[in-house]
């Protein structure tokens, strides 16, 4: 009798796996639907794609704050290195707020725990907008000190 | 007569293909070389001097007659970084027995990563400092440091060029010259970065 009735029970429960599977909430998703937890995912994508694209930029901003800190010292005109303290201070403020943002940014586990549906897209969007801001400053003052950078080595040329 | 053929064939085959799955290619010296003439000046890691999260200095001598294997990263990074430190868990475990090994892990965030956030870090991981330093400095130095490592970019298209490409672990030799690196998020090519740690240390 056990012979037969081991494969039905196995058969049984492959079955209610298969069909549970279909039903059951994704892993990690607190009682959220698939479709939230997908529109969930692409809204933090789409807030850390912002994120990829600038992080290169960390490295050009430190470069270009290298190249022009040598001539603080080595050029007399007091209007240019102020130019230079100026943009310096930028691009350390945009590299700042792309640091800080980055120890703040959100992390789904810890959302999906404590907020709605509604909360989580609410909030992610808010994060794009910022995180939006972060890359325009760094985009701004790293354009900014690479033009400065560009016109003082042009006129130290000529010098 | 036909079969003894056969026979010497399956052998020599089987012999051939333990050896071709075997073999792992020498690692060659990375980095832009000067050619001065007939000599070779290979690259080498340049003078560095930070602080560890026992507060230990750091420096080049640190790793006199060690290899090791070097990261850049900072603590609050959200994406790569840990995923990074993940596989790095997989070597340090991995060569736990095997003192010639060490990691060394640069933050280019020295604003945020004190010695002390550094040390939190680390002991969440579980790591001791004489093995795994994460140090901390001079952000100038440790980007022109990063670029340094990185720069065998210039040699090969395929390896680093930056922080785009942050996440790559590089092997150093003892002579401080560059031997390998690896995408530190993808465990495949960690894998095969494993072969390469072993050939060094097999011929240190």
């Amino acid at each position: 009798m056990s012979t037969r009735l081991f494969p039905f029970l196995l058969a049984l429960s492959i079955f209610a796996s298969a069909c549970s599977n279909g039903q059951k909430p994704a892993a990690d998703s607190n009682n959220f639907t698939e479709e939230q937890i997908k529109a969930q995912d692409e809204a933090f994508q789409k807030m850390m794609s912002i994120h990829d694209e600038v992080m290169p930029k960390l490295d050009d901003i430190n470069r270009v704050g290298r190249n022009l800190k040598p001539y603080m010292d080595s050029l007399e005109d007091k209007s240019v290195k102020e130019e230079i303290n100026l943009a310096l201070k930028r691009l350390e403020t945009a590299e700042d707020g792309m640091m800080e943002w980055m120890m703040a940014s959100p992390k789904m586990g810890q959302l999906r725990d404590s907020l709605s549906n509604e909360a989580i897209i609410g909030l992610l969007q808010a994060e794009e907008q910022k995180i939006s801001k972060v890359r325009d400053d760094m985009m701004n003052s790293l354009q900014a000190a690479e033009q400065l950078l560009a016109r003082i080595q042009e006129n130290n040329k000529t010098e | 007569m036909t079969m003894k053929y056969f026979l010497l064939f399956a052998i020599a085959a089987a012999l051939a293909s333990c050896g071709a799955g075997e073999q792992q290619q020498a690692l060659p010296i990375l980095g832009n070389h000067q050619f001065n003439g007939a000599d070779t000046i290979y690259h080498q890691i340049p003078d560095f001097a930070f602080v560890d999260q026992d507060s230990n200095l750091i420096t080049n001598a640190t790793f006199d007659g060690k290899v090791y294997v070097a990261d850049f990263f900072f603590t609050s990074c959200p994406t790569i970084c840990p995923k990074v430190k993940k596989q790095m868990l997989r070597l340090y475990d991995k060569y736990q027995d095997d003192g010639r090994l060490k990691f060394l892990s640069y933050s280019i965030d020295p604003k945020r990563d004190s010695v002390g956030r550094l040390n939190v870090y680390a002991n969440n991981l579980g790591v001791s400092a004489d093995r795994w330093h994460f140090v901390t400095g001079d952000k100038d130095k440790t980007y022109e440091l990063a670029e340094d490592y990185l720069s065998i970019a210039r040699e090969d298209p395929n390896a680093p060029g930056g922080f785009d490409h942050s996440g790559w672990l590089l092997l150093v030799d003892k002579n401080r010259h560059i031997r390998s690196f690896c995408d530190g998020t993808n465990p495949e090519k960690v894998d095969q970065f494993m072969k390469d740690i072993d050939w060094l240390l097999a011929h240190m």
